[in-house]
């Protein structure tokens, strides 16, 4: 009669867990592509995929070591860098499809960003990221050619530290430029020739004293010519870009002045010939400066207030404005009319929508309470008129989405479940009501869907309706779906 | 004070042996599954299930042994924290079983048994500290047990009397993976709250070894 007793409680002595469920879940944001969302949960090595109008989210399997997630513009695309600091890769997921690419990548790289149209992509090192190798060549980017799925790495060669952003300039016949900002200066390079050594373009030439780092590039429309907006520095800097195709393209530096503490640079429409345009906080004006540094071709607007910030509008109009003050003004660059307005209280970055001269602006404590300000660009014979119209809001505004297709703005404010649609052509209003409040929306244009991310969960929790509607019976809420296929990890355990 | 009711309970089954009913014995004990998938440890950090067994059987005098013929209940639960204490795990398994065990007496107090058995079982996975997502699957399952019986003669004197029996046994148990594959929300806040989706959590294997220990009373 022993033995039975002591084999039972030798197997029930035995057994144990393994490592696979002690890790914390640490899903990263999530992505929205045309029609679905993308969650990539790190430590069960799947890309959660969220698909309005289907009951449950599905998963695909990615390489280990996800820690960054982009979706590719345009695409129903997902880049993830994923790998070891000494196997580097991209996991390219298919939101749509299902499918799943994984490509070598030349570096354990911490940023991506992508050109506008999405068919170019640049990986980049973030100087100070911890990435677990002692050596970084943070003067090193890799190239990825979406259609091509190459990967090339390039070596900038410059005598600054790491990249501080990437800008990527117009489509052109047979070239496409890629400018690399740095501290010291720019690197610029052909994405469709990337085996042509990149461009240096120094803003410290040896024995200068020029102690100004670049802050912000802007290409022209023409590709012609890249402008660069320096710390310290009150004149715009223009590089005007030789036509070379298959080599190392020329550059010439040159500095236009225009009013004093220049805080943004812009690129005005074609109609405006080789132009840049330029805001000074300082001396409270804005600069339609001659790219060339022709002085005379210059003009030049001057405003009550200062304005740190310009967005183009439609036609040659542009509109300045200061986050910290009140005041707006719209500017016709070609025949100089302007016009100005007053909000009723400051406010955060605003949306602007060129194709209907409009800009909103979220003002959390405008007199009166929390509002949402519409400006409108109306053309006048002498001015240009600033239409405003204030929509007010019970609670300071917290999140929103746009579809550019429908001209339709999707918000919430803080502390109420309440989802609010607003035409912006006609600013007709109309409400939801969710379950909980949003913290977050995006906007999935194909299937015309509206996702609401709440808070409260690392795991997950969306509502997904369709855009525009108010019936809360077509919503449907997915929660905890970081979860997603967690049982069937073991077989790809490494 | 235990043998007094061993007697006792021999008196009566020795009065109601006149009737001449079948043999019948009702059972109870502990069983043990045990589950070495990785998966399994999402649910459990032990590879073992602790269940409760409950059953009844008749029996047949089938050549020199009895077949006995039995219904029975298992029931075993587990919790579990996981993923670093983000999410606590539960898993509540019940089943059915129609089983037939032959026994052959070797000795009159040794009596080696085989045992099929074919039943149903319900599993519930529960994620207790997210928005409770849970799901009941419910699966065919089937058996096979290899095993000793110890019976021991309650009270004195001829008749019927009863046995106390002691059985251990061991064996397999095979299931189709269960398939988590709909996990939604228990219940929503609201009465008229938006309709979840649901989350599919993957396959979970459920076979495996099984040893158990019984006690059952044979009269």
């Amino acid at each position: 009669m022993r033995w039975p007793l002591a084999l039972a409680l030798f197997l029930a002595g035995c057994g144990g867990r393994g490592e696979l469920y002690l890790e914390a879940l640490k899903p990263l944001p999530l992505v929205s592509t045309g029609s679905a969302l993308v969650q990539v949960v790190p430590q069960t090595r799947r890309a959660v995929v969220v698909t309005p109008g289907e009951t449950t989210p599905g998963a695909l399997t990615l390489t280990a070591g996800a820690r960054l997630a982009r979706r590719v513009p345009g695409t129903e695309l997902v880049a993830v860098l994923t790998g070891t600091p000494r196997e580097p890769k991209l996991d390219l997921v298919d939101a749509f499809t299902g499918a799943v690419e994984t490509l070598e990548v030349p570096g354990y790289f911490d940023t991506i960003t992508w050109s506008q149209d999405g068919q170019f992509g640049v990986l980049a090192y973030a100087s100070g990221a911890a990435s677990g190798l002692v050596a970084r060549n943070l003067n090193e980017v890799g190239l990825f050619s979406v259609a091509l799925r190459t990967v090339t790495r390039l070596q900038l060669d410059t005598e600054s530290l790491a990249p501080r952003a990437i800008v990527f300039g117009p489509e052109e016949p047979n070239r496409r430029l890629v400018a690399v900002t740095l501290e010291r200066g720019v690197a610029v390079f052909d994405a469709l020739h990337p085996e042509v050594a990149p461009r240096r373009i120094s803003l410290r030439p040896p024995g200068s004293t020029l102690e100004s780092s670049v802050a912000e590039a802007v290409f022209a429309r023409s590709a012609r010519w890249l402008f660069l907006r320096a710390s310290n520095l009150d004149d715009v800097i223009v590089v005007e870009l030789g036509p070379e195709v298959g080599a190392p393209v020329s550059a010439s530096l040159n500095f236009v002045a225009g009013g004093q503490g220049l805080t943004d640079i812009e690129a005005p429409p074609d109609t405006m010939g080789d132009t840049v345009l330029a805001v000074y906080a300082a001396s409270r004006d804005a600069w339609l400066l001659d790219a060339r540094g022709i002085q005379d071709n210059a003009k030049r607007l001057a405003m009550t207030t200062s304005a740190r910030s310009v967005s183009l509008l439609s036609g040659n109009r542009a509109l300045f404005w200061d986050g910290s003050s009140t005041s707006l003004t719209a500017w016709d660059m070609n025949d100089g009319r302007s016009g100005t307005v007053q909000l009723d209280g400051t406010f955060s970055l605003p949306l602007v929508v060129p194709s209907l001269d409009k800009a909103v602006f979220a003002l959390p404590s405008a007199t009166g309470g929390a509002a949402l300000s519409t400006v409108t660009v109306v053309e006048e014979t002498n001015r240009l008129r600033l239409k405003l119209q204030s929509i007010q809001l019970a609670q300071p505004f917290t999140a929103a989405a746009f579809d550019s297709a429908t001209q339709r703005l999707f918000f919430t404010v803080s502390n109420t479940a309440t989802l609010v649609t607003m035409s912006l052509g006609t600013l007709q209003l109309s409400e939801v009501s969710l379950d909980v409040p949003a913290t977050g929306l995006h906007y999935l244009p194909q299937g015309d869907w509206l996702v609401a991310e709440h808070a409260g969960t690392l795991f997950g929790d969306v509502t997904v309706l369709p855009a525009g509607s108010t019936d809360r019976t077509q919503a449907r809420r997915y929660r905890d779906f970081a979860f997603t296929d967690d049982l069937n990890r073991p077989g790809d355990a490494p | 004070m235990t043998t007094r009711l061993f007697v006792l309970l021999g008196a009566l089954a020795a009065s109601s042996s006149q009737a001449a009913w079948p043999t019948l014995a009702a059972s109870a004990g502990y069983e043990s599954q045990i589950f070495t998938s990785q998966a399994w440890e999402l649910v459990d950090t032990n590879d073992f299930l602790p269940m409760l067994r409950v059953g009844a059987s008749t029996s047949f005098e089938v050549g020199r042994g009895f077949l006995d013929v039995g219904l029975s209940f298992t029931t075993g639960a587990s919790r579990e924290s996981a993923h670093a204490g983000q999410v606590a795990t539960e898993l509540w398994l019940r089943g059915v079983e129609l089983s037939g065990l032959y026994r052959y007496p070797v000795l009159k107090w040794l009596e080696p048994y085989a045992q099929v058995g074919v039943g149903w079982d319900w599993v519930t996975l529960t994620l207790v500290q997210s928005s409770r997502l849970s799901q009941t699957v419910s699966n065919v399952a089937g058996s096979g047990l290899l095993g000793v019986q110890l019976p021991v003669r309650m009270g004195l004197g001829g008749g019927r009397l009863p046995f106390m029996v002691f059985d251990v046994g061991g064996g397999y148990v095979l299931r189709p993976d269960y398939a988590f594959t709909a996990m939604a929300p228990v219940s929503s806040e609201l009465p008229e709250s938006i309709p979840d989706g649901a989350v599919n959590l993957g396959q979970l294997p459920m076979h495996g070894w099984v040893w158990r220990v019984l006690v059952s009373l044979r009269w």
